[in-house]
């Protein structure tokens, strides 16, 4: 009877005292988090071992309805940090290679110098390079002979051909932080391109957007923005395209607002590694002032916990 | 009953009292994170200790004791320290951080915090850089007590060293165009034949100026004779009085219409729909060169069209965005036989 009074006792214990024991640590030793059940132990110490963990837990984390949101796990609150991270990599116009062939589903583009590109980098494929270009970018994860292998594609994926048939194809790396369109001249169309790299652990998804400080403009004019949807040769106009899966409005090109911002990039749920693209196109008239332009656009995350 | 079962009863009940008196109402709230220059155009961090203000809005009530951990990913490149005037409230609720470390700080409350306040806490991070980075600044706070627990969380993005920004830049070479076309603007030319001239008539003779540049601030055309209107300088025919028209059996000589491009010249939204400016009578009343006569009295260079921006010629040929001038002469019974003529050149210069 005593015995089955202990355990009763101890059950009881167990029950009060759910979440107030101790992570186990040791000099050597230490395992992070721990409970068993309801009866779970933070800290248990010995001379050579400690433990932390849980054991019996069932369907831990965080979820989500319209009307409610659940926090379930003993140690929840405690090991969930609220994250973000915004990667924001330009094509860098001198770094840049012609290719012979593109494969969706290996994941490779084929370079004629491989040697610009090193694993970690990101990469953008630019087929029929101009305002109608389609890109598909990537990071890389290998670099073998003249094959750059990527993790995954995103862009323009599908538009593009397995082999390149004219001579303005290349392979940008993607290190740098200025869309530099260089020299142009009235009837060129020129690009650049932005990848946009998101993770996340916001269950409710995250917003990317842009914004330009001043517009594209020199000391005394302002080039003037794309109005019509699309950047047309021979028409002074600047805008941007979105590419990927997670891009918004990516059919059509569109101005970089100065006084609000606009959305390029949005899911409703966590993200690792969600990528987009922003072509930057721009064409100039005979009539478009001389001078050094620039703007500067600011991309910011947004993301719902 | 025996003895055992009755306690394990007994033992089972109060496990049950227990757990009911433990039901707690438990909150968990995404909440939105604001930083101080959470745009990316301020950006201090290059510089070492930068000061980030992190605020929020309690989605529950914080009791006295609930403890608010900021953190950052990636670690400072120091220990974290109070901000210069250190955070000692949040909406009025006093408190004070501890427990710093490089990549968290502990602020807990001393007092209660209403359900729906809003405020921010400071702290100095080390953000020594030399390149771009985003860090992610989040909060954690955990209020307990016997009956319910709030647990708020959220974060925001630190832009430093334009870790969010792309410099966009172009550049547009310089250009200027200049050409004397016929009066259809079909064709170069550089003749401007008035023919015979006679008692019964004015003769006339016109061409057209086709200019175009994209410098900023526009561009500026001179006419220079190189003599008055002269028959090998033998005689000179009478130069025209200002806006008076040419008379039949009257000698005089000059420009009798300088029609200025009526479109062509950018405008501030940048549509090319403003016509060139004449020369007019502020510039000199005597040689205003516009809808009536001007005399060609002068040998310097003596302006006559100008714009103050970019000016785009439409493709040829085009009567609006070129500008015509005319000639007109006419002689009287004493005007000397000969062959007159002079050479007028016209300068443009950019205004770049």
């Amino acid at each position: 009877m005593r015995v089955i009074l202990a355990r009763s006792l101890v059950v009881v214990f167990l029950a009060i005292f759910p979440v107030a024991l101790f992570a186990m640590t040791s000099t050597n030793y230490g395992v992070e988090w721990d409970s068993i059940n309801i009866g779970g132990t933070d800290d248990g110490v010995s001379a050579n071992y400690g433990l932390q963990d849980t054991v019996g837990e069932h369907a831990t984390g965080l979820s989500d309805s319209e009307s409610y949101q659940l926090s379930a796990g003993y140690r929840l609150a405690d090991d969930y940090i609220p994250s973000l991270s915004l990667v924001v990599k330009t094509q860098e116009s001198q770094v840049r290679s012609a290719y012979t062939s593109f494969s969706q589903g290996g994941l490779t583009v084929t370079v004629n110098d491989a040697s610009l590109f090193a694993v970690g980098n990101y990469l953008s494929v630019v087929e029929n390079e101009g305002l109608g270009e389609v890109v598909a970018f990537g990071k890389v994860v290998d670099v073998t002979g003249n094959i750059v292998t990527v993790d995954a594609w995103q862009g323009d994926v599908a538009s593009m051909s397995v082999s390149p048939s004219g001579s303005d194809d290349y392979a940008y790396r993607l290190e740098g932080k200025s869309a530099a369109f260089g020299m142009i001249l009235p009837g060129e169309g020129k690009t650049s391109f932005t990848a946009v790299d998101v993770v996340t652990n916001a269950q409710q998804g995250y917003t990317v957007s842009i914004q330009g400080l001043n517009g594209l403009h020199s000391a005394s004019s302002t080039i003037r923005d794309v109005a019509d949807g699309s950047v047309t040769l021979g028409q002074e106009e600047y805008g941007t395209r979105s590419v990927g899966s997670f891009a918004s409005s990516s059919s059509t090109d569109l101005a970089i607002p100065t006084s609000t911002q606009r959305v390029i990039q949005s899911s409703n749920a966590s993200a690792e590694n969600h990528r987009s693209g922003v072509i930057y196109k721009l064409s100039i008239d005979g009539s478009t002032p001389t001078g050094v332009y620039e703007d500067t656009v600011l991309y910011r995350l947004t993301s719902n916990f | 009953m025996n003895s055992k079962g009755f306690f394990l009863r007994i033992g089972l009940l109060a496990v049950a009292i227990v757990f009911l008196v433990s039901i707690r109402t438990m909150t968990a709230a995404g909440v939105t994170v604001t930083v101080s220059d959470g745009v990316g155009t301020t950006d201090a961090g290059s510089g070492g200790q930068t000061e980030v203000s992190t605020g929020w809005t309690a989605s529950g009530f914080y009791v006295t004791g609930t403890q608010v951990t900021i953190s950052i990913s990636s670690a400072a490149t120091g220990t974290i320290v109070n901000c210069g005037t250190a955070s000692t409230a949040f909406g009025g609720a006093a408190g004070s951080f501890g427990s710093f470390t490089s990549s968290t700080a502990v602020f807990t409350f001393t007092q209660n915090v209403a359900t729906g306040t809003s405020g921010s806490l400071c702290l100095s991070f080390g953000l020594t850089t030399s390149t771009a980075t985003n860090y992610s600044i989040s909060m954690r706070a955990t209020s307990s007590t016997s009956q319910y627990t709030t647990t708020d969380f959220g974060a925001a993005l630190y832009y430093v060293l334009g870790g969010n920004e792309v410099q966009v830049t172009a550049q547009v070479p310089a250009s200027l165009t200049f050409s004397i076309r016929d009066s259809a603007d079909t064709a170069n030319t550089n003749v401007c034949q008035l023919g015979v001239l006679s008692l019964a008539q004015v003769n006339y003779c016109s061409y057209r100026l086709r200019i175009a540049t994209n410098a900023a601030t526009g561009f500026t055309t001179t006419m220079q004779p190189n003599t008055l209107f002269n028959s090998n300088g033998y005689a000179t025919l009478t130069a025209i009085t200002n806006d008076t028209a040419f008379a039949t059996g009257t000698e005089a000589y000059g420009i009798a219409v300088l029609g200025g491009a009526s479109s062509g010249g950018r405008t501030s939204g940048g549509a090319f729909t403003n016509p060139v400016n004449e020369a007019s009578a502020t510039q000199d009343a005597a040689l205003t060169f516009n809808v009536d006569s001007t005399p060609l009295n002068f040998t310097s260079a003596t302006t006559v069209i100008s714009y103050t921006a970019p000016f785009n010629a439409s493709a040829a040929p085009s009567l609006n965005t070129t500008s015509l001038v005319t000639h007109g002469a006419s002689i009287n019974a004493g005007t000397p036989t000969g062959n007159y003529g002079h050479t007028i050149t016209y300068r443009v210069t950019g205004s770049f």
